[in-house]
């Protein structure tokens, strides 16, 4: 019966069988690959719908470039990734590449899943040199480099053009200053005929990691530091409590902001216009204009008495495996995506750190670039978080750790400012003496 | 007298055929039964049952997944018990189970007698009212993280048209458990309501009939016949709503992610911080150890109460 089937059909079961084993060697071919191709798996966490897109697009770029190596990626949350990625180290099954941020590296290097890469970076002519000092520094440990830095993501300055035009304030000249940008923030502050407040000046939302990126930033513009000398933390300095007061008073002197609003996942409150400012990182810029909103970016006010912004950069590295026999290819591609960058760049809302890729034409050239310009211009003051091999646990984004939940008691006003920072540098302390 | 001397043995040689035959097909009867269960058997000994032991013998070890496991004996135990957050978790937990233990067990009651009733239409409400149940976690908790949103989401505005002020159901320490606890109500009460049903529906109709007969009302006919006749599913729809209520994750990771200010930090969730984030495999499986002994004294005592009643 089945034999009556392919001797009356076009194609002989010989063919038949050609073309199945095709299609099922296709399928399970990386994006765009060659079947000759060494194959390179690569993990990362940038799963947003637009961040997914984009990084695929330039993997099948670079797989149909007929360089001889066939990138195949593989997206989780950072959660996931990060424990899927230690327990597949452990197996024995840990990807050739992943991506990650650079405040993670000293963990992952500690913890031995990563190797360095000197030796590719040579062979390859991955070309450092490009990238600025705190870049270099960022994927250093232990005086090898173990990464490729990609891009760099400061925090920056959003603002609602019409809100800003209709409280007579010039979108021109945003605020510079801590005293300028509290002016601003009170003049966009809308009440009702009843004194019921309809919007807010500025966001500064107790959930996720915002409220710590600012108070970070303006712990550093008041000359502090997070961890002292003996890697302690000195969370309860004066000019950690000058910051974190000055947010407080925000709230509760100044009524310009409330912490109650926005932060939370697909809540959005400068969309929504609950608020006409807001402090985040480039990555909302697309967001932004697909919401065709009227707004526009500029570098962080001086609060203190100098220019910090907190930044946070993503990398590639190699993860550490039984041979070394993939490395060849990994280098091939860490090269092509760093010196490529512009395009990745763009769509997820980060900075290149090559120098190169940063004023190319296909990075500046982008209709995004206008409000991209205020992130490159802050470079020089960017400030990351302490690259420690406890970060992950320490500086835990939204988790109950020390660090958020004092910072949160804070913001809500369920503890005064220096009581929350003195139960934070316990909390820290303890989790940093941990062996 | 032969015939007396061999009838007996002839009956018991009979009786021993029989026996080994029972024997026989009870052996059979017994080997089918392990059969029919083995694949159960093997996934429950391959995915619980080791897992678990594994998991009571890496709580007494220092690992960190990459290492050689450590004996340290009670070490981990000491160190979560000394943990504030361990101790916050298992109030919050506590508090989640207080606040969800008894409308699910009332609400999926009252939700069962509603839809035991042969009205045009009750087959599409009661699939309307166990749909939430195919939904995802993620989805439920993104969905009741917008309606409880403080500035645009639905529940505030329901509340302000009562004259009640807006509240921060997600950012407020004091409202975020209860939010969580009304959303496991929503999504999870169906469960319940479905075990109550088929319960409902054993009950013969005819000792409805005889009590009306004799002149009971519809609150008598619920106390002296439902009621003693739901006894096991009650047990049962108890026991399980008491075990998901320490077990709860979830909804807190989607929707608060443990916070605010802690206030919905459970035990499960501090396993996985244990576990995935800090990569410290024995507090985690320390941490599991306990709530596993919370559960099963939860049940246990549970059960012994159903037996007094």
């Amino acid at each position: 019966m089945a034999n009556d089937v392919f001797a009356k059909s076009l194609l002989t079961r010989r063919q038949a069988l050609a073309l199945g084993a095709s299609a099922a060697l296709a399928g399970a071919l990386p994006r765009g690959a060659f079947a000759a191709d060494e194959k390179v798996t690569l993990w990362h966490g940038w799963t947003g719908a637009d961040n997914t897109t984009a990084l695929n697009g330039v993997i099948d770029t670079f797989n149909k470039g007929g360089k001889g190596v066939a990138v195949e990626p593989t997206g989780y949350d950072w959660d996931t990734l990060f424990s899927k990625w230690v327990v597949s180290s452990a197996g024995g099954r840990a990807p050739d590449l992943v991506l990650f941020h650079i405040t993670e590296l000293p963990e992952f290097a500690t913890r031995k899943v990563i190797r360095p890469i000197d030796d590719v970076v040579a062979s390859s002519g991955l070309d450092l040199s490009q990238v600025p000092d705190a870049g270099r520094t960022g994927v250093t440990f232990d005086g090898k480099v173990y990464a490729a830095p990609l891009d760099v993501h400061p925090l920056g300055f959003y603002y609602n053009v019409d809100m800003v035009q209709e409280a007579g304030l010039d979108p021109s000249k945003p605020p510079k200053t801590g005293e300028e940008f509290l002016e601003w923030a009170k003049k966009l502050t809308v009440k009702d005929g009843s004194g019921k407040v309809t919007r807010y000046g500025f966001e500064l939302p107790n959930t996720w990691a915002t409220a710590r990126w600012i108070w970070f930033s303006l712990m550093y513009q008041n000359g502090g530091t997070f961890l002292d000398d003996k890697g302690l933390a000195a969370v309860d300095s004066e000019a950690s409590q000058k910051a974190l007061q000055y947010l407080v008073d925000l709230i509760n002197v100044h009524g310009v902001t409330n912490p109650e609003v926005g932060g939370n996942k697909g809540e959005d409150a400068f969309a929504s216009k609950q608020v006409a400012m807001k402090f985040i990182g480039p990555w909302e810029v697309n967001l932004r204009m697909a919401q065709k909103m009227n707004f526009m970016t500029a570098q962080l006010p001086v609060f203190g008495q100098k220019a910090a912004v907190w930044a946070n950069s993503h990398c590639m590295a190699v993860s550490k495996q039984k041979s070394d026999d993939k490395l060849a290819a990994d280098g091939t591609f860490m090269k092509w995506f760093f010196d490529n960058f512009a395009a990745p760049a763009t769509t997820v809302g980060i900075i290149p750190q090559s120098k190169a890729v940063r004023e190319s034409a296909a990075f500046t050239g982008t209709e995004q670039y206008k409000y991209f310009k205020s992130f490159v211009d802050d470079l020089p003051n960017i400030v990351y978080e302490p690259l420690i091999p406890k970060y992950l646990s320490v500086f835990s984004f939204d988790k109950p750790t020390p660090l958020v939940t004092n910072l949160q008691a804070a913001l809500s006003g369920s503890k005064p400012v220096p009581d929350a920072l003195k139960a934070m540098k316990e909390g820290l302390d303890a989790q940093l003496k941990k062996g | 007298m032969t015939s007396l001397a061999t009838q007996p043995a002839g009956r018991s040689r009979a009786r021993r055929a029989s026996a080994q035959e029972g024997g026989a097909v009870r052996s059979g009867m017994t080997l089918a039964a392990y059969l029919f269960l083995s694949p159960y058997l093997a996934l429950f000994i391959a995915f619980m049952l080791l897992p678990t032991l594994a998991a009571i013998g890496i709580s007494f070890m220092r690992w960190d997944i990459l290492g050689t496991p450590e004996f340290i004996g009670l070490d981990n135990y000491r160190q979560i018990f000394a943990d504030p957050l361990f101790l916050t978790a298992i109030k919050n937990t506590f508090y989640f189970v207080f606040l969800t233990a008894i409308p699910m067990v009332v609400l999926g009651l009252a939700l069962a007698m509603l839809l035991d009733q042969k009205l045009k239409g009750t087959a599409f409400v009661r699939t309307v009212v166990f749909l939430p149940y195919v939904v995802m976690v993620s989805t439920v908790g993104i969905l009741w993280g917008w309606l409880f949103d403080k500035g645009t989401g639905l529940v505030n505005y329901y509340l302000t048209t009562i004259g009640i002020e807006p509240v921060a159901w997600l950012k407020d320490p004091h409202w975020s458990m209860p939010a969580l606890a009304i959303t496991t109500i929503w999504w999870t009460v169906n469960t319940n309501m479905i075990i109550f049903l088929a319960a409902l529906q054993d009950i013969p109709e005819e000792l409805h009939d005889a009590a009306t007969l004799d002149g009971a009302g519809p609150w008598q006919r619920f106390v002296y016949i439902t009621l003693p006749l739901l006894r096991p599913a009650m047990a049962l729809v108890t026991a399980l709503t008491i075990i998901n209520g320490w077990r709860v994750f979830g909804q807190a990771y989607v929707m608060t992610q443990g916070g605010p200010e802690a206030s919905t930090f459970v035990i499960v969730q501090y396993i996985y911080l244990a576990a995935f984030q800090n990569f410290e495999m024995g507090p985690a499986a320390a941490a599991g150890v306990v709530l596993l002994l919370i559960t099963l004294v939860f049940s246990l005592a549970q059960m012994k109460l159903m037996k007094a009643i």
